[in-house]
């Protein structure tokens, strides 16, 4: 990895905000950790190759692995390294530090206060627990004290946005008719899609499952919860995506030796998740009773548009890096793929990171086609390929990026490039076969989210191999994964303590085509706001309104049956508006 | 980071190809057994994706120190 002796480092410059984004890293890496552990414990768990926990406390485990991981981890990170680019692409402090810090505070507070919730579930002495999984809706219900830590959590993140935003309009106070800087662009439209996004997760917590919780209200409508929890939960996924994408276009074409090929396809790409990350969560409920066929077909449609800024990337990305390698003299049609930096963790690790995220495509391809869906749904399938997405894509880039970041932020240099590339590398083959366990075992029918897969009297029909082959691939895969965690962890400690020393500075290059070679309409946020706005009314006004009508604001929910075309009338009768004015009022003091 | 050298020796990606190599490898077995209904026993299959991942390894070490070898004139 080249560096520039000379070149101030981002602590350097803005102290402050460096300790902000060491300290948002921080908070992300021992969630990591824990996540880690909770992982592989359920992996030997479940393959039944060791058992250090009662079955009974597996909901606990699970939940923990998925919020300190998918919540805890990747947000954290997602709001440390967009501190690091907004700061650093503005050329400008923040315009409070006191705020900044208060945010994270908040996020911070929220966390402990979910995640605690969560481990108070083993100790059966304390009656508190959360045992409802990542995904939080009802009939499971939590404790209070989970739902509260959830909110301030998001208020968190909210107050990140309105401090990013802050820092947007005062530099176009001092830059009028300025294209927005890519890296801003990219944390702006990021954030207006988490804005529009939480509105249903913020909904669901703080009307239906916060007061059930607390006793306020008796019931809920189940299906209403899971369809306001899923209004976030697919958008969602792109909140974690898009700090990978933000380090895969602006940070891995200058690792290669090259610069970014496409601004203009950058900002489209990033325009297009605003467009369509949330109207299409109703895929995630392709089986669920009390949502028409049509809604789900929608939803089905809305998501296969979504391909086309991943395929955007895909073409950016490898030109950027193909450009860089020719940089580096490289030739010949795949000759260049020899001149790329493969001993530099930083770049192997997004490179790889990207390659399983082509994977991670093709597998969400299956779980979004509306029929092929049924053959996969909640089965270890969709683990498989979450964990290529989330578990890969995303959580490696993160990895690979922070040491690349991390001695720009510390002066210090990395403890060991050798250790790092070894980690990438087990990454990537422990997820290899992990995942393919995963989704072998789903293609036989295998569930997920169970500590006891192999129910009593029932043999899986396997085609090929075994279930207990596919068991022992999948926890060599998870023990790989949790070697390499401790890799990452134990590199980044050791990097701690290494002296400090100049030179590290980098500088990013501007991209080949500039943002001057794309129209200005893609910097106005306004119209795609607006835009986003319209197609998650359209998208969803309908089937929430058909959910309402049918099955009460409060509950007690839908019909147990398929259900087509009817609710599309029902939910217009005045009859049904009037019951829900009345559940409405039933619970007003 | 530190400029020490990698913990193994890589010439052009090797390490990170045989990595690669060795997934794909690994998925061709999925392929097989639930494409095509060919169940191709783990062990066997196993060791010989390493066996040919090793002397892929090896002849492209090789092969990739010619050209320095011969600017070396040896």
């Amino acid at each position: 990895m080249s560096t520039q002796s000379g070149t101030p480092t981002f602590v350097d410059r803005y102290p402050e905000e460096a300790s902000v984004v060491r300290q948002a890293f921080l908070v992300s890496f021992v969630a990591l950790g824990l996540g880690a552990l909770f992982g592989i414990i359920q992996a030997l768990h479940r393959t039944n190759i060791l058992r250090v926990i009662d079955s009974a406390d597996y909901y606990t485990v699970l939940t923990a692995h998925g919020v300190l991981l998918v919540i805890v981890f990747t947000i954290f990170f997602l709001v440390g390294l967009y501190q690091w680019a907004i700061t650093r692409s503005l050329n400008r402090p923040a315009e409070n530090i006191t705020f900044t810090r208060a945010w994270l505070g908040l996020m911070s507070l929220g966390s402990v206060l979910t995640g605690g919730t969560i481990l108070l579930g083993f100790f059966d002495d304390i009656a508190v627990s959360a045992d409802v999984l990542f995904t939080f809706y009802a009939p499971l219900q939590a404790h209070p004290l989970f739902y509260t830590g959830l909110a301030v959590f998001l208020i968190g993140t909210w107050l990140a946005g309105v401090d990013w935003f802050r820092s947007y309009l005062a530099w176009r106070r001092d830059n009028p008719g300025e294209r927005i800087p890519l890296q801003t662009f990219m944390v702006l439209t990021t954030m207006v899609m988490w804005y529009i996004a939480t509105i249903g997760v913020a909904v669901s917590v703080l009307f239906f499952l916060l007061p059930w919780s607390l006793g306020l209200i008796d019931t809920v409508n189940p299906l209403l919860t899971r369809t306001l929890f899923w209004f976030f939960g697919h958008p969602v996924v792109y909140f974690w995506l898009l700090p990978a994408y933000l380090l895969w276009y602006t940070v891995l074409p200058k690792i290669a030796g090259g610069r970014l090929f496409s601004d203009p396809l950058a900002r489209v790409v990033f325009v297009l998740f605003v467009l369509l990350s949330t109207p299409v969560g109703i895929h995630h409920q392709y089986l669920d009773p009390g949502i028409a066929e049509g809604f789900k077909f929608i939803a089905m449609t809305n998501t296969m548009f979504l391909l086309l800024p991943s395929l955007l990337t895909a073409f950016t990305v490898v030109a950027s890096i193909e450009h860089g390698a020719r940089q580096r003299g490289g030739t010949g049609l795949f000759g260049w793929l020899k001149a790329l930096p493969w001993r530099d963790p930083a770049f192997t690790g997004m490179t790889l990171a990207g390659l399983m995220f082509a994977a991670g495509g093709f597998s969400g391809m299956i779980n979004a086609g509306m029929n092929i869906n049924y053959l996969v749904h909640n089965t270890l399938w969709v683990p498989g390929h979450f964990h290529l997405t989330v578990g890969t894509a995303v959580a490696l880039t993160m990895m690979a990026g922070t040491y690349w970041l991390w001695p720009q932020l510390t002066n210090r240099p990395l403890f060991s490039r050798p250790i790092a590339l070894a980690q990438v590398l087990i990454w990537f083959g422990g997820m290899g076969l992990m995942s393919n366990a995963m989704h072998v075992s789903g293609l036989f029918g295998i569930p997920r989210r169970t500590a006891e897969p192999q129910y009593e009297g029932f043999d899986f029909v396997t085609s090929f191999g075994s279930v207990s082959e596919l068991n022992l691939q999948l926890a060599i895969g998870g023990s790989l994964l949790f070697v390499s965690t401790i890799l990452f962890l134990g590199n980044l400690a050791l990097s701690m303590g290494t002296p400090t020393r100049d030179g590290l500075g980098q500088t990013l290059p501007p991209a080949l085509s500039g943002p001057t070679d794309s129209p200005a309409v893609l910097d106005n946020l306004r119209l795609w706001t607006v835009i986003a706005l319209v197609l998650v009314v359209l998208a969803y006004a309908l089937p929430l309104g058909s959910i309402v009508a049918k099955g009460g604001l409060f509950g007690p929910g839908g019909s147990p049956f398929p259900v087509m075309i009817e609710p599309l009338v029902d939910w217009t009768d005045p009859g049904a508006a009037t019951q829900i004015v009345r559940d409405l009022l039933a619970v007003v003091p | 980071m530190t400029k020490t050298t990698p913990f193994a020796r890589t010439r052009g990606g090797i390490l990170v190809a045989i990595i690669v190599g060795g997934v794909i490898a690994f998925e061709i077995r999925t392929v097989l057994g639930m494409l095509f209904g060919i169940d191709v026993p783990l062990t066997p299959y196993v060791i010989a994706v390493l066996v040919v991942l090793g002397v892929f390894a090896f002849l492209a070490d090789i092969v990739g120190q010619l050209p320095e070898r011969a600017k070396r004139g040896e």
